[in-house]
């Protein structure tokens, strides 16, 4: 379980996101909304422990991000809006990296890069750099690597960009599993359609506020999340 | 075309510069009097001003014997030098992996336009290696020898005309690297040995010649002739000052120009299939899940750092430099062999000053030791070698606390590992006794672990997160500050060597080490104070 309590972020005195709060329950994928510059990526940073803050509190299980940050990050998986990851190792070496961090048996490591790999459909490309990875590619294996070690909680900042149709797919039905297993998503998107077939609960963002918090059939009532959401954006 | 050329040229001016632009950037943030163009002319001209002192003190004694022409000589072959080196390294990115390829080519310019502003870019900054060299050599000559109209052309001809051959035989030499990396499934580690090898042949060349200016005033004709059959434009450039001799000074038009004009016939026609051919990069697509080994979290993040630092040719290539040259020059003396014995023979060497000097070969070893590990300067670049990823290292359940750890003794790892090897057989060759080459080795250590941690705080502080390993390794504020504090401290105990008298080097050794121990401690307390709270702040 996420829960965020009055969490506030400013950059050069500058508030960019002021005083929000939610809660992602066990088993729940939860929508984050806004359009660019509106604070989802801030947000996402300060809960996974990447960003301090100066108020509020970002609990993970009940645990303080702030306070116990390793036992936090490591229920936690954080999949970036952009795969910057260590382009000089081999995507084989990577998934290794992460699974060493987080202590996976040699085992239950080598089933689920082959479970995650060929759903993907990464894994003959897991022997080369990561360097002659395509941005989807790079997606997909960051993907992979955040799965190994079988999250309880999973931060997706964009998780769909780049990634081809399958993959897409793929990772909305990995998204449900995963869900069913009791773990909890929070993911911020810019596609609507899928947020809106995807979530259980949603917010939406606008200049560092939340402006509309609720399930999805709440907000979107008989219309749709995109007109809901361009109303209030 | 030229107003596009140049409109090119402005958008990346920066990277003609050869001072160091993030501390550039980062003292003119402090002082608002100062801006990046004003703190470049100050450095220039302090550059200038000592590299004129120094030249000075040269000619002094060449001017006594009427061959002060031959300080130009020397000057001009170390400008060309540099300038070929240079050219090596830079013709790399400004060339061929050049970070704005995809964007130029994909927009409405002419490719010769893209080419002739990396050309000028390359020559641009050859320039500022020439004029920082030439100008103040010319004025000291001039302060001995005149001044003369024919001074001032060959001068203003040779400053515009030696970058050329340096850029043609430099970019060469570098596609060929590169060529020769592309062929192998391993790019990196032959782009490295490649480099490597270069580098050997050049520090022997600029060896010769700094041995040469040892003994200048006893060996000026021999200079002359050697810098002359090292680049033939050098003897001409002299002997058109010396003699003022115009058909030379064409000569030297000829000699750079056709070359110049052959160069860019071929790479106006063959540039963009190389760095077309240099970005394919394709994935080989045959890999099979078969067995994969756990390693503890140290050993993993140890891991990480090695495969990161062993696959940048420009990290490794700029930080093992100074151990790798350490233990080549204990192998060479290994098997050249080195008889203290045949100092004897040495007029005026007494025994007394012989047994004197045999006792002080370990404060010679260790100060051999104390420049090289001073200079070494891997963890000053490790955190922003992190680059984007280091929301990686952010997200992921580890402390702080080991990540630096890791990053300290990853670089001792690779200093000591040569530098102890180094000891070991310079020890032997030298008849240390075993308990001596161990204090060498305890010192080396000490030294080691101070500067590593020295390195890790400065780039805590200084942090410069890029993509590009060029502007993080080599125009870092960081990296550049810590090669300045590491030359300090070894000059300081150079120094103290000489003024403090003791009656046993290894007295000297030790009292130093202690010191590294008792500061490397001090500043361990405050990494561990400091150091999490500034690694979170960065972005």
């Amino acid at each position: 379980m996420i829960k965020v309590e009055n969490y506030s972020k400013s950059y050069s005195g500058k508030k960019v996101v002021d005083n929000i709060s939610f809660t992602v329950e066990d088993g729940e994928i939860f929508g984050f909304i806004g359009h660019n510059g509106a604070g989802k990526t801030t947000t996402i940073k300060s809960i996974v422990g990447i960003l301090d803050f100066e108020e509020g509190r970002v609990l993970i299980n009940g645990m303080d991000i702030k306070k116990q940050p390793i036992e936090c990050k490591k229920l936690l998986a954080y999949i970036p809006d952009n795969p910057d990851i260590y382009e000089n190792l081999k995507a084989i070496e990577y998934l290794n990296f992460i699974a060493d961090i987080y202590n996976v048996s040699r085992e239950t490591r080598l089933d689920r890069f082959r479970k995650y790999a060929d759903l993907f459909g990464m894994t003959e490309y897991l022997g080369d750099e990561i360097s002659t990875y395509s941005h989807g590619m790079k997606q997909k294996l960051v993907i992979i690597a955040a799965l190994v070690h079988d999250p309880k909680i999973i931060i997706f900042d964009e998780p769909f960009v780049g990634l081809d149709p399958k993959a897409v797919f793929d990772l909305k039905e990995v998204m449900r599993k995963l869900c069913e297993t009791g773990a909890s998503i929070f993911f911020s998107t810019h596609i609507l359609d899928v947020a809106e077939r995807l979530c259980d609960k949603v917010a939406i963002i606008k200049s560092g506020k939340i402006v509309k918090i609720g399930k999805m059939e709440e907000i979107k009532g008989d219309s749709s999340l995109e007109n809901v959401f361009l109303e209030l954006v | 075309m030229l107003e596009k050329v140049w409109m090119l040229l402005k958008a990346d001016r920066h990277s003609i510069s050869i001072i160091n632009e993030d501390l550039a950037k980062r003292t003119a943030s402090k002082f608002k009097m100062l801006n990046y163009n004003s703190i470049t002319i100050i450095i220039m001209s302090i550059l200038v001003i000592l590299i004129g002192l120094s030249v000075n003190m040269i000619a002094e004694e060449l001017a006594k014997k009427g061959a002060t022409f031959i300080v130009l000589a020397i000057m001009g072959a170390t400008t060309v030098l540099l300038m070929l080196m240079n050219t090596i390294y830079k013709s790399q990115g400004m060339l061929f992996d050049s970070k704005d390829n995809n964007m130029l080519l994909s927009m409405p310019i002419e490719k010769k336009v893209i080419l002739a502003e990396r050309i000028i870019k390359l020559m641009l900054t050859q320039y500022i290696w020439g004029a920082l060299f030439i100008i103040p050599a010319t004025v000291v000559y001039i302060k001995y020898e005149g001044l003369s109209v024919g001074i001032l052309i060959t001068t203003l001809v040779m400053l515009f005309f030696m970058p050329i051959l340096p850029i043609v035989v430099g970019t060469i030499l570098g596609y060929i690297v590169k060529i020769i990396s592309s062929r192998f499934k391993n790019k990196n580690l032959i782009q490295i040995i490649t480099s490597i090898i270069i580098f050997i042949l050049f520090y022997v060349v600029f060896g010769k010649i700094s041995e040469y200016i040892q003994n200048v005033t006893t060996m000026d004709t021999e200079i002359f002739e050697f810098l002359k059959k090292l680049y033939y434009p050098i003897g001409l450039y002299a002997e058109c000052v010396y003699k003022v001799d115009y058909i030379k000074l064409l000569q030297i038009i000829i000699i750079n120009i056709i070359p110049f004009i052959l160069f860019i016939l071929f790479f106006s026609i063959e540039y963009f299939n190389i760095i077309s051919k240099l970005s394919e990069n394709h994935a080989k697509s045959n890999y099979v899940i078969k067995d994969v080994t756990c390693k503890s979290l140290f050993m993993t993040l140890l891991t990480k750092e090695a495969k990161r630092y062993f696959r940048s040719s420009i990290y490794l290539l700029n930080t093992i430099t100074g151990p790798v040259m350490l233990l080549i020059a204990s192998i060479f003396i290994a098997f050249k062999g080195l008889d203290m014995n045949t100092l004897k023979n040495v007029e005026g060497m007494t025994d007394e000053m012989l047994s004197g000097l045999i006792a002080y070969i370990p404060m010679f070893i260790f100060l051999l030791v104390t420049f090289t590990v001073s200079m070494t300067n891997i963890s000053a670049s490790s955190i922003s070698y992190e680059g984007k990823n280091i929301f990686t290292l952010k997200a992921l359940p580890i402390k702080v606390k080991d990540i630096f750890n890791v990053k300290i003794l990853f670089h001792c790892l690779i200093v000591l590992i040569p530098t102890i090897f180094a000891i070991v057989i310079s020890s032997f060759v030298l008849k240390q006794s075993i308990l001596s080459t161990l204090i060498m080795i305890v010192a080396a250590i000490c030294q080691t672990v101070f500067f590593a941690i020295v390195g890790l705080v400065i780039n805590l502080y200084m942090p410069k997160i890029s993509t590009d390993d060029v502007s993080v390794v080599k125009q870092s504020a960081s990296s550049f500050l810590s090669i300045i504090i590491g030359i300090l401290v070894a000059v300081g105990i150079m120094v103290a060597s000489l003024r403090i008298k003791v009656s046993s080097p290894f007295i000297f050794i030790g009292g130093v080490s202690a010191i590294f121990v008792v500061l490397s401690t001090i500043l361990y307390s405050h990494l561990k104070l400091v150091g999490e709270e500034k690694f979170r702040k960065i972005n």
